[in-house]
């Protein structure tokens, strides 16, 4: 009774391994949930996101895992400069512009 | 830029955690797609900073999008970083002053590498790292030259200015 108690109050295993596997779940919503919660770890977890990679079969995690490592190393452009205006003003945050002969796919 | 300094993990985790970033084609009519030049590590770490001119802009704005700082050109991730740490803290109101102390201290910066590398101060950019970098700290000093000149703009305006430009240079 006591042990179920506890279980019940204790917070979430919100280890990578087990966000990992919510990446899998079958509620979008926890899905999305555990992309956030991956993504605010940072840089950090990219060496356990490769190896869950290595040993992941199931496609659609993959396809997330691969998703997220990209985030995570990449930066995450919009290519949109009025969207990108709203969020700076939303966020409150600075505005990056580069400004190139060419689109974002386009160069090297 | 996108190969290099943007893919600089510093760079990358500063952008993507305290800004917002967009890529923005100014020669909509150029889409550059197909195949593409492919260049060795040692060719890409040999590209001058500030080479590219006018083809290459990186910008900061304010949150409401005004124009603070504006660089020409190539730059080395360790230059970006410098320039975004520059940024921090600068206002449309403190810009002009804050701008002109850049300028003055980036000169500063390369006059010194002359007094202390004479010897390499005489060389050709190809042969020394000394001249190479004295030269890219003028060319940003004169984007900071520029900056101190500019009139302060809204981000929208400013691309539409280098969007015609850049139409006025292809039929030049």
């Amino acid at each position: 009774m006591l042990l179920a108690l506890l279980l019940l109050i204790a917070p979430p295993d919100d280890g990578v391994p087990e966000l990992v596997r919510q990446l899998g779940h079958d509620d979008a919503v926890m899905r999305a949930a555990a992309v956030e919660k991956l993504l605010g770890r940072g840089r950090a977890i990219v060496p356990e996101l490769e190896s869950a990679l290595v040993g992941q079969s199931d496609l659609e995690v993959r396809a997330r895992i691969s998703m997220l490592l990209r985030q995570l190393t990449q930066v995450r452009w919009l290519t949109d400069v009025h969207t990108a205006r709203q969020r700076a003003a939303k966020e409150k945050k600075p505005l990056l512009v580069f400004s190139t002969l060419g689109p974002l796919d386009g160069f090297v | 830029m996108r190969t290099v300094t943007f893919a600089d993990p510093k760079v990358v985790d500063l952008l993507n955690e305290r800004y917002v970033v967009v890529w923005n084609n100014h020669s909509q009519d150029r889409t550059a797609k197909g195949p593409q030049p492919v260049y060795t590590r040692e060719e890409m770490a040999a590209y001058p900073e500030g080479g590219g001119g006018t083809n290459l802009y990186t910008m900061i704005t304010s949150p409401d999008g005004v124009v603070l700082n504006v660089l020409t050109g190539f730059w080395s991730a360790g230059t970006l970083l410098d320039e975004l740490e520059f940024c921090r803290g600068l206002t449309p109101e403190n810009r002009a002053t804050s701008q002109a102390a850049r300028r003055t201290a980036l000169r500063q910066e390369a006059a010194k590498l002359q007094t202390d590398f004479p010897e390499e101060a005489r060389k050709r950019p190809k042969e020394s790292a000394t001249v190479r970098r004295m030269a890219a700290l003028q060319l940003l000093a004169g984007c900071h030259e520029q900056n101190i000149l500019a009139t302060v703009q809204a981000i929208d305006e400013y691309l539409v200015s280098i969007s015609e430009r850049s139409r006025a240079r292809m039929f030049v």
